[in-house]
């Protein structure tokens, strides 16, 4: 009997102390596909700024930060079954739908009639009505593998990329399969359109550029960067511009697919560059700004904002290069470089995702620019600040 | 704090998987071997621990039956014991420990190097402590139809994947029993040190069966190419390499068969070191590595 007790006893100090091991190395473990994505989107006449992460797509009001209320045709609130507003939410693990969303929405002007497509990373794009917030077929128009990245699209096809390699052209009317093009590794960032061409990196290092018409090649050959292509390119003056993760930044002919410059930065680039008045805006994951000339690829200035990384590309405003790191803090920086102030997102939230700049819109309530910022904290997952004062207006909590 | 061990170890694994033509199993098994050399003086002080442990059971018993009545007696008997013998009771266990954060930092790299989504491969960017490992990112972690980021169940893989948590559990239990020496006669339900063994040796299959059901594939992988080499650590050629390449030192400690005759006429000895050096005074010193030899 004692000694079946001390056996127990034993055996469960064992238990606690595997479960404390465990608890106290393993807590810190990054699980998570992608983070938030944020686009302004009109729904019911309305400006409105559609929030997609994990099982959740909301609609925003930008003017308070609240849920969009549905309005019937008479523009009165919607009211649920315990007299309450409906809101614009799709939960994606209700009613059995399955989803996660980690991509921006698109909007198609189908045969008079407005509808919200939401791109998943659960192997569908499911069609919405906007004006009730319901899902047309919960089935959705099956695709091929997840979508993590957004959507690209001209006035033909919808571009979709997948986290597993390879990309496809979707007729916009029917959502049917008009080309597909397969690469080795996987597309984690959108796809850009110019001019009839379709511009992407994959994570197995190559910069492709495919004719939007039929996706064949428009380059002899893909353009080997050496590095994993997370960002986005940027397409301008008849040159592509993409960063990779050897710290490098290139300039690539978009004709020919020919390299021209390439620069080196001190961390990895995961996000889109940005042009502004002849001025590239590129950041890296080491924290640090840079003002690049777009031409030689020499850098004007470079300032360290934060030790942590940057993910999402700056945003450029008339006196601003605002920028949010991994620590949870936005900074605003003069057009020289200089820092002009810092904004903490309360419990410093990681932030990966792309800012929003959301001008004044009087008629909506919105009475001055804001600077939309997305964190993986879902009690914090949307912060509006002010684009002038940096002052916080509201924040979204799911 | 954790970084300092998981970002060399994430790097290193990058590295061999480089090395090695880009093959990530080649990496774990790699970097499997490195870690159990750097932990093998660790392995022989607890294999040794437990060798002395096993010496002195016969005397343990001998005092067992001597102080059956007085519980405290035979607790200060067993200290002094153990201190004249030079045996710490848990210095088998304190080698285990320190297997703990190795396993968790294993645990992290392959997780890590292994990122499998933006979200995880974003966080690497300030964990490469040399910036041209970037260029094998993204590492291949398929394997034999595996992906080796997923838990080994379904959906994230085959039904197959499920041999590994079983062979986890598997290669443990054959750890846990070559590492234990064999006991004679049938277990005493009174002796606390063979409980815990005993519970041990249940426990430790079982728990790590159950986190490799629910971490990833890398990592049982990881646990059964260690485990295979703790048993290979175990067997007699290599012990006796080990004996000839690290030697023990000799110890001044009675002989076991002394301290056994000297205690069926002496009261207890007090567990005061000054006592336990004095009573040692004269004895022929013997090293343990030629006690072993004699007992095999």
């Amino acid at each position: 009997m004692n000694a079946s007790r001390t056996h127990r006893r034993w055996a469960l100090i064992g238990l606690v102390v595997a479960a404390l091991a465990v608890a106290t190395g393993c807590a810190p473990i990054r699980i998570g596909v992608a983070w938030p994505a944020l686009a302004p989107i009109t729904i019911q006449d309305q400006p409105r700024v559609m929030v997609t992460y994990n099982n959740w797509a909301v609609a925003l009001n930008p003017a308070n930060g609240t849920a969009a209320e549905l309005l019937d045709v008479a523009g009165n609130v919607r009211l649920d079954n315990n007299n309450q507003p409906r809101r614009w939410e799709i939960d994606g693990n209700a009613n059995n739908l399955g989803a996660q969303f980690f991509s921006r929405p698109l909007v198609r002007n189908n045969l008079e009639q407005t509808e919200i497509i939401l791109p998943t990373h659960s192997l569908k794009l499911l069609v919405v009505d906007p004006d009730t917030a319901r899902v047309d077929n919960m089935a959705g128009q099956p695709v091929a593998a997840p979508i993590v990245a957004d959507v690209a699209e001209d006035e033909n096809f919808y571009f979709v990329p997948f986290e597993s390699g390879g990309i496809v052209a979707l007729n916009k009317q029917t959502l049917l399969e008009a080309w597909r093009f397969n690469t080795s590794g996987g597309i984690w960032s959108a796809p850009v359109v110019v001019d009839g061409v379709v511009y992407f990196g994959t994570i197995d290092h190559f910069v492709y550029a495919l004719n939007a018409a039929d996706g064949t090649l428009a380059w002899p050959q893909p353009f080997n960067t050496e590095g994993l292509i997370g960002g986005s390119p940027l397409v301008a003056n008849g040159f592509v511009y993409v960063g990779n993760t050897l710290d490098r930044l290139f300039k690539l002919d978009a004709a020919t697919g020919q390299l021209v410059a390439e620069g080196r930065l001190r961390n990895w680039v995961w996000s889109q560059p940005v042009l502004a008045n002849g001025v590239m805006y590129v950041a890296d994951l080491s924290g640090f700004v840079y003002a690049i000339n777009p031409d030689t690829l020499a850098i004007l200035w470079e300032t360290q904002v934060s030790s942590r990384g940057i993910r999402p590309s700056p945003l450029v405003t008339d006196n601003f290069i605002i920028v949010a790191s991994r620590d949870g803090k936005v900074h605003w920086l003069g057009l020289n470089g200089s820092k002009v102030m810092e904004r903490q997102v309360e419990g410093g939230p990681e932030i990966l995702s792309e800012l929003l700049y959301l001008p004044a819109n009087l008629e909506a309530g919105i009475n001055e620019p804001l600077i939309l910022v997305a964190t993986k904290d879902m009690g914090r997952l949307v912060v509006a600040f002010s684009e002038q004062t940096g002052t916080q207006r509201w924040s979204y909590a799911r | 704090m954790w970084d300092l061990i998981f970002n060399p170890l994430i790097t290193l694994m990058i590295w061999l998987y480089g090395v090695l033509g880009n093959n990530i199993i080649a990496g774990i098994v790699v970097l499997t071997l490195l870690i159990r050399l750097a932990t093998y003086p660790l392995t022989i002080k607890q294999m040794r621990s437990a060798r002395r442990t096993q010496e002195l059971q016969p005397a343990i018993k001998k005092l067992q039956e001597k102080y059956k009545d007085d519980r405290e007696k035979l607790s200060q008997a067993q200290m002094a014991l153990y201190r004249e013998h030079g045996v710490n009771p848990l210095g088998g266990c304190l080698p285990l420990l320190i297997q703990y954060p190795i396993l968790i930092a294993m645990y992290q790299a392959i997780y890590y190097a292994l990122a499998s989504t933006p979200y995880q491969l974003v966080d690497l960017s300030q964990r490469l402590l040399v910036t041209d490992l970037a260029r094998l990112i993204p590492l291949e972690n398929m394997w034999l139809g595996m992906d080796l980021t997923q838990a080994p169940t379904p959906p994230g893989n085959p039904w197959y994947a499920l041999a590994l948590p079983a062979l986890v559990m598997i290669t443990t239990w054959l750890q846990f029993k070559v590492s234990v020496p064999a006991q004679s006669g049938p277990p005493d339900p009174n002796d606390q040190a063979a409980n815990v063994t005993r519970s041990m040796g249940t426990i430790m299959p079982i728990m790590f069966g159950f986190l490799s059901l629910s971490f990833s594939v890398g990592l049982s992988v990881y646990f059964i190419v260690s485990n295979l080499v703790g048993i290979l650590q175990y067997s007699p050629q290599v012990k006796a390499l080990t004996d000839k390449l690290f030697p023990e030192k000799p110890r001044t400690a009675p002989r076991v068969e002394d301290t056994i005759a000297a205690m069926a006429t002496s009261p207890v000895r007090s567990p005061k070191p000054a006592t336990a050096k004095a009573s040692s005074g004269g004895k022929t010193p013997k090293s343990a590595g030629k006690s072993y030899s004699k007992k095999k």
